[in-house]
C-alpha cells in the first residue's frame, strides 16, 4: 500500500503556458478505464498551438500483438514521446472525505490507513492510497482537526493500467482522478463552486470544485460504453451506432466517434480559441444541437437512458448536498460537463432539472478547446497533459 | 490545486530501478563496445607485431646459423693454427741430436758422462704458461771427471755454449777411500731456452 502526504500546490500554470511544455509537445495525456484509454498531447508550433487525440480500446492482459497495435495507434496519431500523465476514470476507484484528529503527519496517515479500511470494500493492503487535504477556505469555521478527501484504488487494477501504458511505450508518472486532472484548469469565480462531470466511456466523474480544489468526487459505474449497450438493447442497433449516436449530439457528425479501433483528431486551434477559453461555464450550444440531433432522438435517449442520467444527476445533487452540509456553504454556480457526452441534451436538461444550475459542454474552460469540438471527449486526456504539477511521482 | 499520485510506490521505485539498469546497462555496453575495439585494436597490433617477430625469429634462425658456421670455422681455425704452431716448433725446436754434440764438445778428455735425461716442453707450453709455471726444458747430466778443474771445465763450456739459460752444479761428490787421482763424480743441472 502506498500513501503519502499531499505537496503543496504547485502554481497554477497558465491556459496554455509555454512554460508548461517541453518543447515542442506537452507530455501525454490520458484518460484511462480498464479497456478503453483517450490520448491528448498539445503541440506549439510557430505561436500556433493544436492538439492530437486518439482514442482506442487496449486489452487486459496486453498480448503481444496487441501491444505492436498500441504503439501504431499511438505513431498514427501523431503523439510522440513516453512521458505520461493519466487520469483513472474507473468505478474501482473510491473517494471519500475523512475528519481526522489533529495530528503530526505521520499520524495523520496512520488514522487514514485505519479510516479507509473501514470505507473500503477490499483489504487496505490491497489498495493504493493517496489524499489531500481540504483547503481551510472550504471547511466549516471552528472545526477541529483536518478533513481529507482519501483516493483509493485497487492495487491490481491500477498494476494492471500502468503495465498496459506502459506495454503501448507510454510511462505515467502520475495518476490521478478525472475531477483532479480537471481541478487546475477549472475556472471559477473565486471562493465559489463548480459541478463538474465527466463521462468516460466505462465511468462517469461527479466531482466539486472550489478555487482548483477537489471537495467530492464520485464515480459511478457506467459510461458511454454502458449507455451505448442499453441504447443497443432497446433500439436494436449495434453498439457501435449506438456510441455513434450518442456522440453525434455534439453537433459535428463526422468528428463523432466511431466503432473504429483508432480516432486521431488533430485540432490546430486559433490564437482566438484560447482567449475565448476564458470564459467558464457560459456555452450555450443548443442552436448547434438542435442542427445535429432530432429531437426524436433526444426523447428516445431520455426515455431508454434516464434512470441512468437520473442517477447521475441525483449523485451530482447528492455531493452538493454534501459540500452544504459539512463544509461551508456556499452555492454552486455552473455545472460543466466533459467527456463524450457532454453535449447529450438530455443529460443537460436533467441535471438542470435536479440542480437548478444551468449545465453545459465545458469546450471554452479547457486549454486549447474550440467551443462544440469533438476534442471535448479528450477533456481530461488534455488536463492530464497540460496538469501544471510535475509528472513524476511523490 | 488537488494533487495525488496514484501510482504505487514499489512500482515507481522498480520503475527508478529499470532506469537505473538502463543507465549502467548502456554504461557498461559502452564499455564492452569499448574493450572491443580496444581489443580488436591491439589484436591488429599484436598480428603485425606476431608477422614481424617471425619474420625476425626467422633472421635471427639463418644468422644463429651462419653464426654456428662461422664458429666451426674459428674453431678448425684455431685448430689449424695449433697445428701450424706445433709443426713450426717441432721444426724451429733445438734436435737432441745437437745437444748430445754439444754436450761431447763441452766434455773434458777425462771425464765422461754416466747418466743424461732431457725433459723437453710441449708444443707453446713455454709460451702459454705465465709466471712460475712457464714450462722450461731441462737436462739433467750426471758423470765422472778426472777432478774439480775438469767439473769446472765443462761448467764453464755449458755456459758459452749459449743454449743453456742457466747452469747449475748441483754436486760434486768424491768417493769414499778413493785415492785423489781417482776423479770425482758431479751432477749437472741446465736450463734449456725456449725455441
Amino acid at each position: 500500500m502506498s500513501i503519502s502526504t499531499a505537496s503543496l500546490p504547485s502554481p497554477r500554470a497558465g491556459r496554455l503556458a509555454g512554460a508548461s511544455l517541453r518543447g515542442a509537445r506537452s507530455r501525454i495525456g490520458v484518460e484511462a478505464g480498464e479497456s478503453w484509454i483517450r490520448l491528448a498531447q498539445c503541440w506549439v508550433k510557430g505561436g500556433r498551438h493544436g492538439w492530437q487525440t486518439a482514442a482506442f480500446q487496449i486489452s487486459a492482459p496486453v498480448r503481444k500483438g496487441s501491444r505492436a497495435a498500441g504503439r501504431a495507434r499511438l505513431r498514427a496519431a501523431g503523439i510522440r514521446g513516453t512521458e505520461a500523465v493519466c487520469a483513472l476514470n474507473s468505478p474501482y476507484v473510491d473517494v471519500f472525505p475523512l475528519t481526522l484528529e489533529p495530528r503530526p503527519a505521520e499520524a495523520l496517515e496512520a488514522q487514514i490507513v485505519a479510516r479507509a479500511g473501514e470505507q473500503l470494500s477490499y483489504p487496505p493492503g490491497e489498495a493504493v492510497l493517496d489524499y489531500a487535504l481540504l483547503p481551510q477556505a472550504a471547511l466549516r469555521p471552528g472545526g477541529e482537526g483536518a478533513t481529507v478527501l482519501v483516493f483509493a484504488a485497487p492495487r491490481r487494477v491500477v498494476g494492471a493500467l500502468l503495465e498496459s501504458l506502459e506495454s503501448i511505450g507510454l510511462s505515467v508518472g502520475r495518476l490521478l482522478t478525472p475531477a483532479c486532472a480537471l481541478a487546475p484548469h477549472f475556472a471559477t469565480e473565486p471562493g465559489s463552486r463548480g459541478l463538474a462531470v465527466c463521462t468516460g466511456d466505462e465511468a462517469t466523474s461527479v466531482a466539486v470544485i472550489q478555487d482548483h480544489e477537489v471537495l467530492i468526487e464520485r464515480i459511478l459505474p457506467w459510461g458511454l460504453g454502458r449507455l451505448a449497450e442499453l441504447l443497443s438493447a432497446e433500439l436494436g442497433l449495434p453498439a457501435a451506432q449506438c456510441r455513434r449516436l450518442l456522440t453525434r449530439a455534439q453537433g459535428q457528425p463526422g468528428a463523432a466517434d466511431s466503432d473504429e479501433p483508432v480516432q486521431a483528431q488533430r485540432h490546430p486551434a486559433s490564437p482566438d480559441s484560447e482567449e475565448g477559453g476564458k470564459e467558464a461555464g457560459t456555452s450555450a450550444p443548443g442552436a448547434a444541437r438542435s442542427l445535429a440531433t432530432p429531437e426524436p432522438f433526444d426523447c428516445a435517449v431520455e426515455h431508454i437512458l434516464g434512470p441512468a442520467l437520473q442517477e447521475l444527476a441525483q449523485e451530482a445533487a447528492a455531493c452538493l448536498g454534501y459540500c452544504d452540509s459539512f463544509l461551508q456553504h456556499i452555492p454552486a454556480k455552473s455545472v460543466i460537463l466533459t467527456g463524450p457526452l457532454a453535449h447529450l441534451a438530455p443529460m443537460h436538461q436533467l441535471i438542470e432539472n435536479e440542480l437548478g444550475l444551468h449545465a453545459g459542454p465545458a469546450g471554452p474552460v479547457l486549454p486549447g478547446f474550440t467551443e462544440g469540438g469533438e476534442a471535448l471527449g479528450h477533456a481530461v486526456a488534455a488536463c492530464c497533459a497540460l496538469w501544471p504539477g510535475e509528472g513524476g511521482a511523490r | 490545486m488537488t494533487s495525488i499520485n496514484l501510482v504505487p510506490a514499489d512500482i515507481v521505485r522498480g520503475r527508478a530501478a529499470r532506469a537505473r539498469m538502463r543507465y549502467w546497462g548502456r554504461w557498461i555496453a559502452c564499455a564492452l563496445a569499448a574493450i572491443g575495439l580496444l581489443y580488436g585494436g591491439l589484436s591488429r597490433l599484436a598480428v603485425g607485431s606476431s608477422s614481424e617477430h617471425r619474420r625476425l625469429n626467422g633472421t635471427y634462425s639463418v644468422l644463429r646459423q651462419d653464426l654456428r658456421a662461422a664458429d666451426t670455422l674459428i674453431q678448425r681455425r684455431d685448430d689449424l693454427h695449433s697445428r701450424c704452431q706445433a709443426i713450426r716448433t717441432i721444426r724451429l725446436s733445438r734436435p737432441t741430436g745437437a745437444l748430445l754434440r754439444l754436450l761431447a764438445r763441452t766434455l773434458t778428455p777425462t771425464s765422461y758422462l754416466t747418466h743424461l735425461s732431457v725433459e723437453r716442453c710441449p708444443p707453446f707450453a713455454s709460451e702459454s704458461g705465465s709466471g712460475g709455471d712457464r714450462c722450461t726444458g731441462q737436462l739433467r747430466m750426471r758423470g765422472h771427471a778426472g777432478g774439480h778443474g775438469d767439473v769446472g771445465e765443462i761448467i764453464r763450456r755449458l755456459e758459452d755454449a749459449q743454449v743453456f739459460t742457466t747452469v747449475t752444479l748441483v754436486g760434486v761428490t768424491e768417493p769414499a777411500g778413493a785415492e785423489e787421482t781417482e776423479g770425482v763424480a758431479f751432477e749437472v743441472v741446465c736450463t734449456l731456452q725456449a725455441d
